[in-house]
């Protein structure tokens, strides 16, 4: 499958914008690439959604041409005629994207995994419980 | 087929029913020879993903809170069986190995309240449980030790705790901004049970706010009942075997005589043994049950009353900067202002309101809607580190046709395959329109510019109640007030499936409380 065409139909499910960068540009079509060919990763439904999608715009190179609003339609009409098999590619796409370094620290996240450095929260202010201390029993007895 | 020599109790289902329980006996009964079968095995802490690059991934993949969705990415990691959930719009949530659903739960730790336990007495609905809130509350209190709660005594919303083992976790900007907002409505908070350590405490370390306790704690600061209960009990005696999974629970003339179970190379073993005790989850105990053709009661009782805490969401956008995914996500704060009956509302029983914090952006973009294109980035640059979410717990009624059912065909672990059928009812429809919009009221008020609400939430399955449900009327019940069987009394159930009402609160420290109970009351049987 022509390595444009992923590009592109990555780039309309994952597009960026003025601070986050394409899903292209970070590799997740490489990814889609690689859960195409033979191994463990594979899966059938990916492979026919690609092809759905290439068939209803005419062609990878078709689509490739085709502007933003053009293949967001192509793109719809697939979701609704073959929605699991669509959401697979989503769902490819979204874990690549948002497990790339780049995009975890333009979003104002940090790349570390949560251990070993956890994050530091201040200590429970007891003050803010005050007006409901003063509250009165509220659970029922028999 | 091996002949295993006798044993005097055996459990099977080392979760925390299983844990607690053979905890307890083992100190009751010294000398008591006890023996757990547990499908899964350990989880060596190093094993888990949060200090790993991708463990985002995880999360939703073979880290799931799903044993369906982890079939699905094939992970080994948690001994799972398929669970046919096609009708049920809640979908089972667990973990299968040692620690049981500890291993992956949120450990927010509240107990039921005295009117959960007389709702047929004070409401009309459901069910009394055979025994009180104050019958158990010494067993409250007994687990609350075991399992190291971290939280503050005096909430006006229960009957007096003793002090809490450890302070409350801290609340974050996310908790404060709630906790203002509900100060500022006049309604009812409080710091939650979490059974998670704020200070280093019982060997284990405090919690260093790392987020996602679902795929397990690498520092040991979440409760587990694999760190807690269990090593004392292997301490005193207690022989725990891993990757063996029981198939048949064997009764003659109306008493259990043993187990059938497949060891970890598939050698089938026959073990006898006084009593059998079944803790494998509202949904794995009422298979094994059914599988064995215990049914129960005059309406085949087991299996039916299924109870989930029917759940939704609303989210709230906030201008500025939350916390994020910083903290244990589920363990911020409650709400118990509309947990006991008020008829005005149009329903009886209650609605919890929990705070709980942000996922990981991995896990909010694939929440997102619409999932994909310019508007998803859009809206997943908005959300992220400022949004908060509120979680509606409501107390589900036990329904017959609400069940657990067996098919004929065998699953790959030799036993039948399980499906669930579930209907939300009426009465807990309008309890999650009631709890979202007291959210939605509170979002408002706290600041959000925006509410997005989804109900009901179906990745909330974690509580499996009701499918072996206690009561004196064996025509109306599957087990009596010590978790025996009315139709086999030597066979004993202990988790979640004995609970007859759910109350609308999560229920391990529940669990682990009648675990305990139930144990000393069989103790009794041994002179102790």
């Amino acid at each position: 499958m022509m390595r444009a065409y992923i590009d592109a139909l990555v780039d309309t499910l994952v597009p960026g914008d003025d601070t986050l960068p394409s899903g292209s540009a970070v590799g997740v079509s490489i990814a889609l690439c690689r859960r195409l060919e033979p191994g463990p990763d594979r899966d059938p439904r990916l492979q026919a959604a690609l092809e759905a999608i290439e068939a209803r715009a005419g062609g990878a190179p078709a689509f490739c041409r085709a502007n933003e609003t053009a293949r967001v339609e192509v793109l719809e009409q697939i979701e609704r005629a073959m929605p699991e098999s669509f959401g697979v590619v989503v769902s490819v796409a979204l874990m690549e994207y948002y497990d790339a370094d780049v995009v975890l620290e333009r979003l104002g996240w940090r790349r570390e995994p949560p251990q070993p450095g956890g994050h530091p929260l201040e200590p429970f202010d007891e003050r803010r419980l005050e007006v409901v201390k003063r509250r009165a029993a509220s659970w029922r007895s028999s | 087929m091996i002949h295993d020599p006798p044993a005097d109790v055996i459990v099977i289902g080392a979760g925390f029913g299983g844990a607690a329980f053979s905890w307890r006996l083992s100190q009751r009964v010294p000398g008591v020879r006890l023996a757990c079968f547990e499908r899964g095995g350990w989880i060596n802490p190093s094993d888990m993903p949060a200090s790993s690059r991708g463990w985002q991934r995880a999360v939703v993949g073979a880290w799931s809170a799903s044993p369906n969705q982890r079939l699905a990415c094939r992970s080994a990691a948690s001994a799972d069986y398929a669970i046919d959930d096609l009708e049920s719009p809640i979908k089972p949530l667990m973990w299968s190995g040692v620690g049981g659903s500890t291993i992956n739960w949120s450990a927010h730790f509240p107990r039921l309240h005295p009117s959960d336990f007389q709702t047929r007495t004070l409401d009309e609905v459901g069910d009394d449980w055979p025994f009180s809130y104050f019958d158990l509350e010494p067993y409250y209190d007994v687990n609350d030790v075991e399992t190291g709660v971290s939280g503050l005594a005096g909430d006006p919303a229960y009957p007096p705790k003793p002090a809490r083992p450890m302070p409350p976790l801290p609340l974050g900007r996310l908790g404060e901004r709630a906790a203002d907002a509900f100060n500022e409505l006049g309604w009812h908070w409080w710091p939650v049970d979490a059974a998670i350590n704020s200070v280093p405490h019982g060997g284990r370390e405090a919690c260093n706010n790392c987020g996602p306790c679902a795929i397990g704690c690498v520092r040991r600061a979440k409760s587990s009942v694999d760190a807690t209960y269990w090593p004392k009990a292997i301490a005193a005696g207690v022989e725990l075997n891993t990757r063996c999974v029981v198939h048949e629970v064997l009764v003659e003339a109306g008493r259990a005589t043993g187990v059938r179970y497949h060891d970890r190379d598939g050698i089938e073993h026959e073990r006898r043994a006084s009593f059998v005790v079944v803790a494998g989850n509202g949904i794995g105990t009422a298979r094994l049950l059914l599988a064995s053709n215990i049914g129960g009661g005059a309406d085949n009782a087991v299996g039916r009353c299924l109870m989930f805490h029917p759940a939704a969401y609303a989210r709230g956008m906030f201008r500025d900067e939350l916390d994020g995914p910083r903290g244990p996500v589920g363990a911020v704060l409650y709400s118990h202002e509309f947990y006991e009956t008020d008829q005005q509302r149009g329903f009886v029983r209650g609605v919890q309101l929990q705070v709980t914090r942000e996922n990981a952006p991995l896990v909010q973009a694939l929440r997102v809607e619409p999932a994909w294109g310019r508007s998803a980035v859009r809206r997943l640059r908005e959300e992220f580190r400022h949004s908060m979410a509120v979680l509606i717990l409501v107390e589900d009624l036990p329904e017959s046709h609400n069940r657990v059912s067996i098919g004929r065909e065998r699953a790959a672990d030799g036993l039948p395959n399980v499906k669930l059928h579930y209907r939300l009812s009426s009465s807990s429809a309008r309890m999650l329109e009631f709890g979202l919009a007291r959210a939605e009221e509170l979002l408002r008020t706290a600041g959000a510019y925006r509410v997005v609400r989804v109900s009901p939430a179906p990745y909330t399955g974690w509580h499996l109640l009701g499918t072996a449900r206690m009561g004196a009327d064996p025509g109306r019940s599957v087990t009596d007030a010590r978790g025996r069987c009315h139709a086999v009394p030597n066979l004993l159930v202990v988790d979640g499936s004995v609970f007859p009402t759910a109350g609308a609160v999560n229920p391990g420290s529940t669990i682990g409380a009648l675990a305990l109970k139930f144990a000393d009351d069989l103790a009794r049987e041994f002179g102790r």
